[in-house]
């Protein structure tokens, strides 16, 4: 017997003492290892079995995840072919979130208690308080205990959310809107975030139009006019239809009613830097230009959009309309058509959960934003749709693992001063959690082909940098690296960590790191090729 | 790839697998984890397997989530610094070469594993590893060496 013939036949013996997974009960009608697995699989297939109901494997799944952080799968529904609107059943449901031992999630209103599959993207994590649902763009779409309501509609003994969840707040603050040729006259509050809500108001209030415009009354004198804010303190109250295809408010009480100075202007006033918790970012608006949040149904579905930029007015983008067939809402964008030297910026994000390699930065002018590493290219007009755009931008960028971020930039014959105020505001936004510089070597020149690798090894501890980011301390010396294209570094729990371009953690600062590569030309840096 | 296909494909790797997990890890929980998470991400995959190797495929998949798991592992261990005891289903005459296999870095164990026990060659180890096939050779020899040496037999 060899050497490697002994070590083998001890290794094999050893490995065959470890320990498998139990073997399948003979009751199960799913495999082994899908047992804890099974509710994320049935992300992937969901949707081809709604029409059918609960897909019987699932039966028996625990979806629930031991450590906080964890992730845990819920049914959703398949995605979408790309291109196609997103189709909702227009029913609603409300009520409190709760935990359901098979499924994640159920609804629960009295005694009765519904499953959900959730839209395309959704999953739940484990969180310090309970267990939260996350959407399609990673950001808490609801926590358990939340009082919600969803739209969408039965689909056997599941509820087939769509669009996602909304938590219905114990308290609402929003201005006084209304639209008297809606559905014969609709008043709603709308909030800072874009949301209407109607409002069933306390005993002693009423709503009404006067020469068009909505006012709130109480004891029959007007208190509210159009434009004033109002907080009012409730819940979901009685399940019913409202105007513009939501349920109503039920206001117990009207906390404050703040009058809107009547020479306000309409647009938002510019700020020296302007922070969007939400959207985790600053940004500085040159003079005459305005962010706008999106429609809240657009932050929905499975391209999210993040925010909007102009140099001219911006108006909702979604239209809630009637006809025989009952509400329909259309969106477009904020503005309908550019005027000469306008400018708009869509921002929107589209995340691959679930796929094991999200897709790589396309092709482009490696470009920088708020620090993290991003590609710029011209694109066709057709892309700003009707605009009237005579110049196009795209910039593209992974700003969180495993999502891209795309900026569509439309512009009609821009002058100067506007190409200026372009690039200023671009270049003055910052991410809330700002990634790190580090050097990157640029794409190959074809996508995926293989590079060419220099055969030294570096070994040494990564450690943190101001001028590289992280670079490799050997004992004797700190070589900066030249990282493969795509890399990027950002703040970990446990220091600056080296993420590839899958997202994938290749190194942390403090981690003892062997990089194959070979210096370049200069000497001063060390090129790595070792993916 | 028809996806009813997939568990007739895959299923009779998983033992085998959560007890290569077992070693590479050094933590028998963890290969199970590893492993379903494995398979969770396979079947999520299926439509892209080239449909060749699904044993190698399946490992590839594993190996990657294991060694982002050890390095934050190896974190956590720096903060807790708890002694590691040797598991029940190591017999005592090998509780030695799991020591000693404790001593390797996660990539030498599965480049070892992978070389000796299932005989796949140093580059196709390195495709699987995703590293060159010099370091993976680098990996097997330095392994071989130390645990023939604990085997009480001449390294070469």
């Amino acid at each position: 017997m060899t050497d490697d013939d002994r070590l083998r036949t001890e290794l094999v013996a050893l490995e065959r003492a470890a320990p498998a997974d139990p073997p399948r009960p003979a009751a199960s009608r799913s495999p082994h290892w899908l047992r804890r697995a099974a509710p994320a699989a049935v992300i992937v297939i969901a949707g081809v079995l709604i029409g059918i109901g609960v897909p019987a494997w699932f039966e028996g799944a625990r979806p629930f995840g031991s450590r906080v952080g964890e992730l845990v799968p819920v049914p959703t529904t398949r995605a979408a072919p790309s291109g196609t609107p997103e189709l909702c059943m227009q029913a609603r449901i409300q009520g409190t979130l709760t935990r359901d031992a098979q499924y994640g999630f159920a609804i629960t209103n009295g005694d009765n208690t519904t499953p959900v599959t959730w839209p395309h993207g959704y999953v739940a994590r484990e969180g310090a308080e309970g267990l939260e649902l996350l959407n399609a763009a990673g950001e808490v779409a609801a926590r358990e205990g939340d009082v919600i309501q969803l739209g969408g509609g039965q689909g056997g003994e599941m509820w087939i959310a769509c669009p996602g969840p909304e938590v219905i707040p114990e308290e609402l603050a929003g201005r006084l809107e209304g639209d008297p040729k809606l559905e014969d006259g609709c008043i709603w509050l709308k909030t800072d975030m874009g949301r209407r809500w109607p409002i069933h108001w306390p005993d002693g209030y009423r709503e009404e139009f006067r020469d068009g415009q909505p006012v709130l009354l109480h004891d029959d004198e007007v208190v509210a006019e159009a434009g004033d804010r109002i907080s009012v303190r409730g819940g979901a109250g009685q399940f019913g239809y409202a105007c513009i295809g939501f349920n109503p408010y039920t206001a117990a009480e009207v906390v404050a009613i703040n009058p809107v100075e009547r020479n306000e202007p309409s647009a938002e006033p510019s700020a020296a830097v302007t922070h969007v918790p939400r959207k985790s970012m600053s940004f500085a608006l040159p003079s005459g230009w305005t962010h706008r949040l999106p429609d809240p149904i657009l932050e929905w579905g499975m391209g999210p959009t993040v925010i909007y930029f102009s140099n001219q007015p911006m108006h909702d983008e979604c239209e809630w309309t009637e006809d025989e067939h009952g509400i329909s809402t259309t969106c477009s964008l904020p503005i309908d058509a550019l005027v000469p030297d306008g400018v708009l910026i869509e921002w929107w994000v589209i995340a691959y959960y679930w796929v094991q390699s999200p897709p790589p930065l396309p092709d482009g002018t490696p470009y920088d934003l708020a620090g993290v590493a991003a590609v710029r290219k011209v694109v066709d007009t057709d892309e700003c749709q009707q605009l009237g755009a005579t110049e196009a931008e795209r910039i593209t960028l992974r700003r969180s693992d495993p999502s891209l971020e795309h900026l569509r930039i439309c512009a009609r014959d821009p002058s100067a001063q506007t190409r200026a105020e372009l690039e200023a505001l671009l270049q003055s936004i910052v991410f809330d959690d700002a990634a790190i510089v580090i050097p990157t070597q640029e794409p190959p020149p074809v996508s995926d082909s293989p590079l060419p690798c220099a055969a030294s090894l570096i070994v040494g501890t990564l450690v943190r940098d101001e001028t590289y980011g992280v670079v490799v301390d050997t004992g004797e010396q700190r070589i900066p690296v030249v990282w493969p294209h795509g890399y990027y570094a950002r703040e970990g729990p446990d220091g600056v960590e080296v993420v590839d371009r899958e997202g994938g953690v290749r190194a942390v600062e403090g981690e003892e790191v062997e990089l194959g590569g070979g210096m370049n030309a200069a000497d001063d840096q060390f090129l790595t090729c070792n993916r | 790839v028809d996806r009813g296909d997939f568990a007739a494909a895959v299923d009779r790797h998983y033992p085998g697998l959560v007890q290569r997990m077992a070693l590479v890890l050094h933590d028998a929980e963890e290969a199970k984890d590893v492993a379903q998470e494995a398979y969770l991400k396979a079947f999520q995959a299926w439509d892209r397997f080239d449909g060749t190797d699904a044993r190698a495929w399946l490992h590839t998949i594993a190996l990657r989530l294991a060694f982002n798991r050890l390095r934050r592992r190896r974190l956590w261990d720096r903060w807790l610094r708890g002694e590691r005891r040797d598991p029940d289903w190591v017999v005592p005459e090998r509780i030695d070469l799991w020591r000693a296999l404790g001593e390797l870095k996660p990539q030498q164990r599965a480049a070892l594993l992978l070389n000796v026990v299932d005989g796949y060659t140093q580059a196709e180890v390195g495709r699987m590893l995703d590293a060159p096939e010099g370091t993976v050779a680098g990996w097997i020899a330095d392994a071989k060496r130390r645990l023939r040496g604990l085997l009480g037999e001449d390294s070469h």
